[in-house]
């Protein structure tokens, strides 16, 4: 993951979220324990945050994306950044 | 002989404002389903006298107004005591609290106990004080400053900056935004609490709104809490939803007013999640009117407070689990007009017998 899409904790205020405190939830609600806060999340989201937990690294996570949705794996690193600066994600 | 424990619980109104009582007594209930519950009110229509369910009370009293200090709430309580002899009061309105401080020892002396907290921890917590409380324990709270005119409060505005929330001493609070809100907003808080009103900066973030409740052991630990986010406010900003929340920060932060306040009995505690963490608006010196969701998860702080003013063991309150949530529901209860003028006399009984007038019987609290 670029240094430029991980942000520390107290970049944005204390908000960013922190992958271990996310729950996937019947994998189609993201909650954070720790914010109380929850989204509605797809099922590419589900499998991008579930695979960040399991430590999956950004390489081979882009390979699974791509394979899975049968995209390229530009497409899959272009929306897993995407996806990942709307989150703020802090791993 | 035993009998069952008698306790007096006040705060029965559940309206658009809801307040705690039918929540303490439910969570009581829980636990301890033969309980004796007396209410304490001040209205003919508090919504909590007319429940028939595990919320409602076996019988209840008028009583006089907090404002007729705590001479008159003595004088009606021992007139309760002569029918429904009282093992417990657990006042729920942050208006009567400092008349049951003045009574501490009379209620010694009766044996009816009470939360054991202290004027010094009361006085700290307070909407004036807590901004010194914050700071002795470096936990951030809003900037506030408490005002007893209106020059002093067009001045407070200034100096914080527009929007901020004017407050009052014990209930109420508004955002303002202008000059002209801020008097009208003043002179209402103060024509119904009395003075100072306090002002309050804004807190500038997210927003979010983070209430927990718990109970102390009076030597600075927390016997038990239950932290949420409000997921539904009403129009006036109380909780009509929220969810658990585990947050580490939140909780140290918890810790150290307890810790620092040495406080004894249920609190709730309000925080704002704002552009550097959670900051400190508000201690309630009682339970919130949300108590009876931790209850429902095993965090039965309620029901805990009676172990513990009875000296009993008490049950440990389970974590609760982040993702627990509650959603209020309201509901139409049935009345009649009987009931209203039985209770403009004074009292009325819901099939409550009157416990024998003898403070020698062992108190027994059948599970």
């Amino acid at each position: 993951m670029s240094a430029n899409r991980t942000r520390k904790n107290g970049v944005n205020g204390g908000n960013a979220v922190h992958l271990s405190n996310l729950k996937i939830v019947n994998g189609c609600l993201a909650f954070d324990v720790c914010s109380g806060k929850f989204h509605r999340i797809s099922e590419s989201a589900a499998f991008v945050i579930s695979e960040l937990k399991r430590q999956t690294p950004l390489g081979a996570l882009i390979t699974s994306y791509s394979q899975r949705y049968e995209i390229s794996p530009a497409i899959a690193a272009r929306d897993i950044e995407l996806f990942l600066n709307d989150m703020s994600v802090t791993r | 002989m035993t009998k069952q424990v008698t306790i007096a619980i006040s705060g029965l109104h559940r309206g658009d404002n809801p307040q705690p009582g039918p929540a303490v007594i439910n969570s009581i209930r829980r636990r301890y389903p033969s309980a004796t519950i007396i209410g304490l009110s001040y209205d003919l229509l508090e919504s909590g006298l007319f429940s028939q369910g595990d919320d409602g009370v076996d019988a209840a009293y008028l009583m006089p107004f907090p404002t007729k200090g705590s001479e008159a709430l003595l004088e009606r309580l021992d007139e309760i005591c002569q029918i429904h002899p009282l093992d417990i009061i657990i006042p729920c309105l942050d208006s009567e609290i400092p008349n049951y401080l003045d009574l501490t020892n009379e209620f010694k002396s009766r044996r009816i106990k009470i939360p054991s907290l202290t004027k010094k921890s009361f006085d700290q917590r307070s909407k004036d004080n807590l901004g010194q409380l914050g700071k002795a324990i470096g936990i951030r709270v809003p900037r506030t400053i408490a005002v007893s005119d209106l020059k002093a409060a067009y001045k407070a505005c200034e100096e914080i900056g527009f929007p901020l929330f004017l407050k009052g001493k014990q209930y109420g609070a508004a955002r303002v935004t202008t000059p002209a809100e801020a008097a009208h907003v003043f002179h209402s808080l103060m024509a119904a609490w009395g003075g100072p009103v306090i002002a309050q900066s804004a807190v500038r973030g997210s927003g979010d709104e983070y209430d927990v409740v718990g109970l102390g052991d009076g030597k600075g630990g927390l016997l038990g809490s239950c932290s949420i986010r409000k997921i539904m406010l009403t129009g006036n900003g109380k909780a009509f939803g929220g969810i658990v929340v585990a947050d580490p920060t939140l909780q140290e932060s918890v810790e150290k007013v307890i810790k620092k306040l040495k406080w004894s009995g249920p609190f709730e505690l309000e925080f704002v999640k704002g552009r550097h963490g959670h900051e400190l608006i508000e201690m309630n010196p009682r339970f919130p009117a949300w108590c009876d969701f931790p209850s429902q998860i095993g965090c039965n702080l309620p029901a805990m407070l009676v172990d513990m003013l009875l000296s009993r063991p008490m049950t440990p309150a389970a974590p609760c689990k982040a993702g627990r949530l509650f959603v209020r529901h309201c509901v139409d209860l049935v009345g009649d007009i009987s009931q209203l003028a039985e209770l403009s006399s004074g009292s009325i009984t819901n099939d409550a017998n009157p416990n024998p007038i003898n403070n020698d019987f062992v108190l027994e609290l059948v599970k």
